[in-house]
């Protein structure tokens, strides 16, 4: 009886059905394969994949400090400073989140977008004029999270409802227009002759 | 109230489709088809949503003072709850499964269980308020831009439905997809240098 049952479980370890420790490994493939089908899932859902793009040369193209581009003729400024989260479709790591106020910059973070993880959320600062915002967007809905808004001028309720209203009007606004300069770069021919050399050049800086 | 103070999440839309002339009838008339109505007591509905008055959660008047602020439509979507606590029902149904066997000799079968589980179910239910959310919604009235001041994905969505129905348009959320042209966008597929196979 022994025999037989070591012949079998030979077999099965053989066949790839059991690891070394006798226990089935079917699981553990479904689960990544199920983890990888989420990930890419969560990529075409609503076009995210366009989002992680356009997140990931806005982080490129902030790193000069340079204002990214003029609003209502105002430069309008980017910075990247904080939590960061990247995410891939395929491969080992599906996703990666990274803090600290230089991270968005660091070695580690252009190491991993040239392994394919784009920036799926970040938080940032924008500058246009004197005013200053600080928010989280994501690539899939592009919502501006947790913003912080140019303290209020007014002192009357109303007054300070109606500001606050512009200001987060002009979030919205500032946001449309990177978004906008993304998606002319991205549908224009040059993107994939100048920019994303320019792009992977940049991430093999480390 | 995050439309007054605190830190500000919006999800962002664009309204999109024919709007007629008289914009504020229109929004006025609209949220009032779709306004809140609350959950009947003698009903089996756990849930209930719909529009009202920014400054008064119960109202659904919509009248042009209470709904205009400057260039802005403001208003909410409420969102009632009902639930009966399992904890209250479990330990309700215990105390009469006692009390039956007690009386009986015999625990009570599947059906007559079945039955008590409903009847303290609705005496519990009676005694519930319902847990009441309100989330804001802004709609600028020059840029068309509609922001609801919140970022769950259900509330946000179930809040779109909500007004694409009630105003018979669309609300197109700003995301990078919705500034390409349809035949644009559909030529466009990931980059695939970015993107990688794997890492």
């Amino acid at each position: 009886m022994d025999g037989k049952r070591q012949a079998r479980e030979e077999g099965a370890f053989l066949r790839g059905e059991v690891g070394v420790d006798g226990q089935a490994v079917a699981e553990e493939q479904d689960e990544a394969q199920k983890e990888l089908a989420q990930a890419q899932e969560a990529l075409l859902r609503g076009r995210t994949w366009l989002g992680r793009e356009c997140l990931t040369w806005l982080l490129w193209k902030s790193e000069s400090t340079d204002a990214i581009l003029k609003v209502e003729e105002q430069p309008l400024h980017v910075v990247f400073n904080g939590k960061l989260t990247l995410r891939a479709a395929a491969g080992d790591v599906t996703e990666a989140q990274l803090k600290g106020v230089a991270a968005p910059y660091s070695k580690l973070v252009k190491h991993a977008l040239s392994r394919g993880l784009l920036v799926h959320s970040a938080k940032m600062q924008l500058t246009w004029g004197e005013q200053v915002f600080d928010f989280m967007l994501d690539a899939e809905f592009f919502d501006v999270r947790s913003a912080k808004l140019p303290t209020l001028l007014q002192e009357e309720e109303d007054d300070k409802l109606t500001e606050r209203l512009e200001l987060a009007t002009r979030a919205s606004l500032l946001t449309d227009a990177l978004v906008a300069a993304f998606v002319k770069e991205r549908s224009a021919k040059t993107w994939a002759t100048k920019v994303v050399p320019a792009l992977k050049e940049w991430m093999g800086e480390v | 109230m995050p439309i007054r103070r605190g830190s500000v999440n919006l999800a962002r839309f664009r309204l999109e489709g024919a709007v007629p002339k008289d914009v504020k009838r229109w929004l006025q008339k609209g949220l009032g088809k779709a306004g809140f109505e609350p959950i009947d007591p003698k009903s089996d509905d756990e849930r209930a949503a719909g529009f009202v008055e920014l400054e008064a959660n119960d109202r659904t008047e919509f009248s042009a003072g209470a709904l205009f602020h400057s260039t802005h439509a403001l208003f909410a979507w409420r969102v009632d709850k009902l639930k009966v606590p399992t904890n209250a029902l479990r330990a309700g149904l215990l105390q009469w499964s006692q009390a039956f066997e007690q009386k009986n000799g015999r625990a009570p079968g599947r059906r007559e269980r079945g039955e008590q589980k409903d009847v303290l179910k609705k005496a519990l239910r009676a005694k519930q308020t319902p847990v009441t959310k309100v989330f804001e919604i802004s709609v600028d009235l020059t840029s068309r831009d509609v922001f609801v001041w919140a970022t769950g994905r259900t509330v946000v969505e179930e809040a779109q439905a909500g007004l694409e129905s009630a105003l018979e348009v669309k609300l197109v959320p700003r995301v990078p997809a919705a500034f390409l042209a349809p035949a644009a966008l559909d030529a466009l597929t990931p980059t695939k240098e970015l993107f990688g196979e794997g890492n």
